[in-house]
């Protein structure tokens, strides 16, 4: 009887550890269904939230896209050079425009900036400094720059008169190239 | 008995004449007369041996009995009586027992007798014999019938058996699923579901022992045949009897008092203390000796209890133990014949619980009386009638009068305590000794409803085979009715015992109740799972969407970004071809008539550089003046700085100057361009 007693006394601690792991086992589904269900929603709305921002990023997107890149495009045939051979390049260009250069000073070297799809696109200034010389000889400089179909330009540009000199100027400007540069 | 009521009689005969084996209903419809007339015209021809009943099944928890008629030639014919006393019996016969036999009729060595109303009947007794001849028609539904198999050892039968004893092949009688329904709806009623001890009874034996020190076993809940098992004192019961978890032992001649105490006692132990001390010195019996049951009620005052308490000395229930000793099973129940009754009664169902019911127990030697109301007992006597076997004529003569005298005396001390205010609302009989004129005799005497509430079933084969059986079998059915739905063991002797035994099913409930919640929590924990999974699922999916789409606007953004810096660089270049046009422009300006009287000294021109990415307007400064044109020079600045607003390329457009010096007018113009 006794035996038997405990028998079902142990049988009823067994199926209480059993009922309770099984209640604690309950509650871990139920709580994690519910941080579960919380978390998908929150996950919904963030997504929802985000999709909208995305629609909105690529209206931007297209938006940006819809500029077509020609100057980017014509850059991709025009490389810098280091100075010395830019002061070469220059030098004889004006040359064949008669007008002599003198002797270039460099205001920066050739700089690499930024990087496009093209390449990266680096500039240069070099200094030149024209005493003494004809309105002529001013336009041939700047015409010579403004034909040019390259990224170039006057940066800075000092011109003033050479005192009695009878329309003399004295020219001194900073010549500013750009353009793709080479590793 | 009047005209009227012999030709009806006479119409039931002719019709059994004719339909050898017809229920009651069919009979009802064919004399025209309600199904519960019939009943008293019914049992008075079984009565007087005209009719019998053939066969017997349960539906829907309901017994239908199939009756026959008994031919007068039957029992008359010499030729049949010959055949059937013939201890040597018949050829065929002998030849279709043996057929017959199974296993385990081999194990007994044919000491047993296994004994039902099926086709392979034994042929020593006439009647079954005449009916094998004469109705072979209605054994074909053998199968539904209920099968009491009897099994005896004792050694007069198991002689004679050996030539006389046909076993029949054990035939599978189910019992149909509605009758089990109807067992287990019943229990609700009777608020017994959640007792394990319920259930328990189908893995129980009772044993019951005989007046005649004759032990009766059988197992309750028999989900086939009923197996009724008889021995003598000394002989073992089969095994198959004793593979049982709880043991029922029932002693016919058990003696015990009743006593009804009223305390205001509350507490179990002090109730039992008292009771105890309350009986040792009431009954001047000694403390080892004393053994005792008790069940507590409320009383009709106010904080008062009745301990209502069978007791008795430790040696009248020796008989019991010994006779229960060879079985194996610890858990043993012993219990008085008042004590089944109780069970019986509250059996009887909530409407019936109210009333007051004397059931007389019929014993071969002594009788039981015992007032039930509910599961309570009111009183409880035990009259002996004869030491020794007597006729049961003088049976009858001997004991009803002690009988109506303890009525009597019992009614008396009941009206006294105010527990009964006049005759029973009913009086049961049972026992061996319960015979239909002991019924008649006391609903003329007392004019209340009287039943026999032993089991009949159609067991005319068993009675003529086992005479050690006697009116036993209807006893045990009985029994086996009253044990149908156990529970809170009530009146088990001894009180520690009880107790034990319902801390038992105290542990059972809390088990099944427990076990029930295990599978729910299961089953729960299985669906809730499956959801787990499915969130899990969904949760991913969400989270991999989100991330994706994070990474989807991370790379749109870096698009945008280099797409923009790629336009910013674009617009740049554009802006530095601009650049080297205005630088042009700004000469054609110089020489234009804005600034014809304007005398140049210098010029200084800015732009910025090419990683500063903006329009690359040109800044320029120029410095000089208006000469000879005083004072309209300085109208002249005026005329310039208005000349310079108005034209679209030119911004920022201021034109200072400072005063004369001499004929000159010194101005600077800065503007963008």
């Amino acid at each position: 009887m006794i035996n038997k007693k405990n028998t079902k006394a142990l049988v009823m601690i067994i199926l209480i550890v059993f009922n309770v792991s099984m209640v604690v086992f309950t509650l871990y589904n139920l709580l994690s269904i519910n941080s579960g269900k919380k978390s998908t929603l929150l996950y919904k709305t963030a997504d929802a939230k985000n999709k909208n921002y995305y629609s909105q990023l690529s209206k931007i997107l297209d938006s940006l896209n819809k500029n077509e890149l020609e100057n980017l495009e014509t850059l991709s045939d025009y490389y810098v050079y280091d100075s010395s051979i830019e002061a070469i390049s220059n030098r004889e260009l004006f040359k064949k425009k008669g007008v002599t250069l003198p002797q270039y000073t460099i205001s920066k070297e050739l700089t690499k900036f930024t990087e496009a799809s093209v390449g990266k696109i680096g500039f240069l200034q070099l200094g030149y400094a024209l005493n003494n010389r004809t309105f002529s000889d001013m336009m041939i400089v700047l015409q010579t720059i403004n034909k040019n179909k390259r990224f170039d330009y006057i940066n800075q540009l000092n011109v003033s008169k050479v005192k009695g000199s009878n329309g003399r100027l004295n020219m001194s400007f900073t010549y500013t190239n750009l353009g793709l540069v080479l590793d | 008995m009047n005209v009227k009521k012999e030709s009806l009689r006479g119409k039931i005969l002719e019709y059994l004449s004719s339909n050898p084996s017809a229920e009651v209903k069919d009979i009802a419809s064919y004399v025209k007369i309600s199904k519960q007339a019939l009943y008293y015209h019914i049992k008075l021809l079984v009565k007087q041996k005209k009719i019998k009943i053939v066969n017997s099944h349960f539906i829907n928890g309901i017994e239908k009995k199939f009756y026959s008629l008994i031919k007068s030639q039957d029992s008359k014919d010499p030729n049949t009586q010959t055949v059937s006393s013939n201890d040597g019996a018949s050829i065929n016969n002998e030849k279709k027992s043996t057929s017959s036999h199974t296993n385990d009729d081999i194990i007994y060595k044919n000491n047993q007798l296994s004994l039902d109303n099926s086709v392979n009947s034994s042929n020593n007794d006439p009647d079954t014999n005449t009916k094998h001849i004469n109705h072979p028609i209605p054994y074909k539904s053998n199968k539904s019938l209920l099968k009491p198999n009897i099994h005896t050892n004792d050694i007069s039968s198991s002689k004679s058996a050996i030539t006389k004893q046909i076993q029949h092949e054990p035939k599978e009688v189910k019992i149909s699923f509605l009758d089990r329904l109807y067992t287990i709806l019943n229990n609700i009623k009777d608020l017994g579901l959640f007792n394990l001890d319920t259930y328990d009874t189908y893995n129980s034996a009772t044993l019951f022992i005989t007046s005649s020190n004759k032990k009766i076993a059988f197992n309750n809940r028999q989900r086939s045949d009923f197996n009724v098992f008889i021995a003598n004192e000394n002989e073992a019961i089969p095994n198959n009897i004793k593979r049982n978890a709880r043991l029922i032992v029932v002693e016919e001649n058990f003696v015990d008092n009743h006593e009804r105490i009223i305390v205001p006692i509350k507490k179990e132990k002090d109730q039992e203390a008292f009771l105890k001390r309350y009986i040792l010195k009431k009954y001047n019996i000694k403390e080892n000796e004393l053994l005792y049951t008790y069940e507590k009620f409320k009383a009709k005052e106010k904080d008062m209890y009745e301990l209502n308490t069978l007791f008795t000395r430790s040696k009248y229930l020796g008989s019991s133990i010994e006779a229960s000793k060879e079985y194996k099973t610890k858990n043993r129940l012993y219990i008085s014949l008042a004590g089944i009754f109780t069970y019986y009664n509250f059996q009887l169902g909530r409407g019936k619980r109210k009333a007051i019911n004397l059931y007389l127990y019929l014993g071969e030697k002594g009788c039981e009386l015992t007032w039930i109301k509910g599961k309570r007992i009111l009183y409880n006597r035990t009259i002996l009638i004869t030491n020794q076997a007597i006729t049961d004529t003088s049976y009858l003569s001997e004991a009803i009068p002690s009988i109506v005298r303890t009525i009597k005396v019992s009614l008396e001390t009941l009206k006294k305590d105010k527990l009964v205010e006049k005759e029973p609302d009913n009086i049961y009989v049972a026992g061996p000794n319960s015979t239909k004129s002991v019924e008649d005799y006391f609903h003329e005497n007392y004019q209340v409803k009287v039943k026999n509430i032993n089991v009949k079933i159609d067991k005319e084969f068993n009675q003529s085979k086992l005479k050690d059986l006697n009116n036993y079998y209807d006893t045990t059915k009985i029994l086996e009715k009253s044990l149908k739905t156990w529970g809170r063991f009530r009146y088990v002797y001894d009180q520690k015992n009880k107790l034990n035994l319902r801390k038992t099913g105290l542990f059972n409930v809390l088990n099944l109740f427990m076990g029930i919640t295990a599978a729910i929590l299961i089953l729960l924990n299985i669906q809730l799972y499956e959801q787990k999974v499915v969130q899990d699922y969904e949760q991913m999916t969400v989270k991999l969407s989100a991330e994706m789409r994070l990474k989807l606007i991370s790379n749109t953004e870096g698009n945008i970004n280099n797409r923009y810096k790629l336009n910013r660089i674009d617009n740049t270049l554009g802006n530095i071809k601009a650049a080297k046009h205005n630088s042009i422009e700004l000469i054609k300006l110089l020489n234009s008539p804005i600034f014809k009287k304007v005398d140049f000294n210098s010029m200084e021109i800015n732009a910025t550089d090419p990683n500063v990415y903006d329009n690359k307007n040109l800044e320029v400064k120029i410095i000089g003046g208006v000469i000879n044109r005083r004072p309209e020079a300085i109208l002249e600045v005026t005329n310039i700085q208005q000349s310079l607003k108005k034209i679209e390329y030119v911004g920022n457009s201021v034109v200072e100057y400072s005063s004369y010096q001499g004929n000159t007018l010194p101005i600077t113009i800065i503007f963008t361009i």
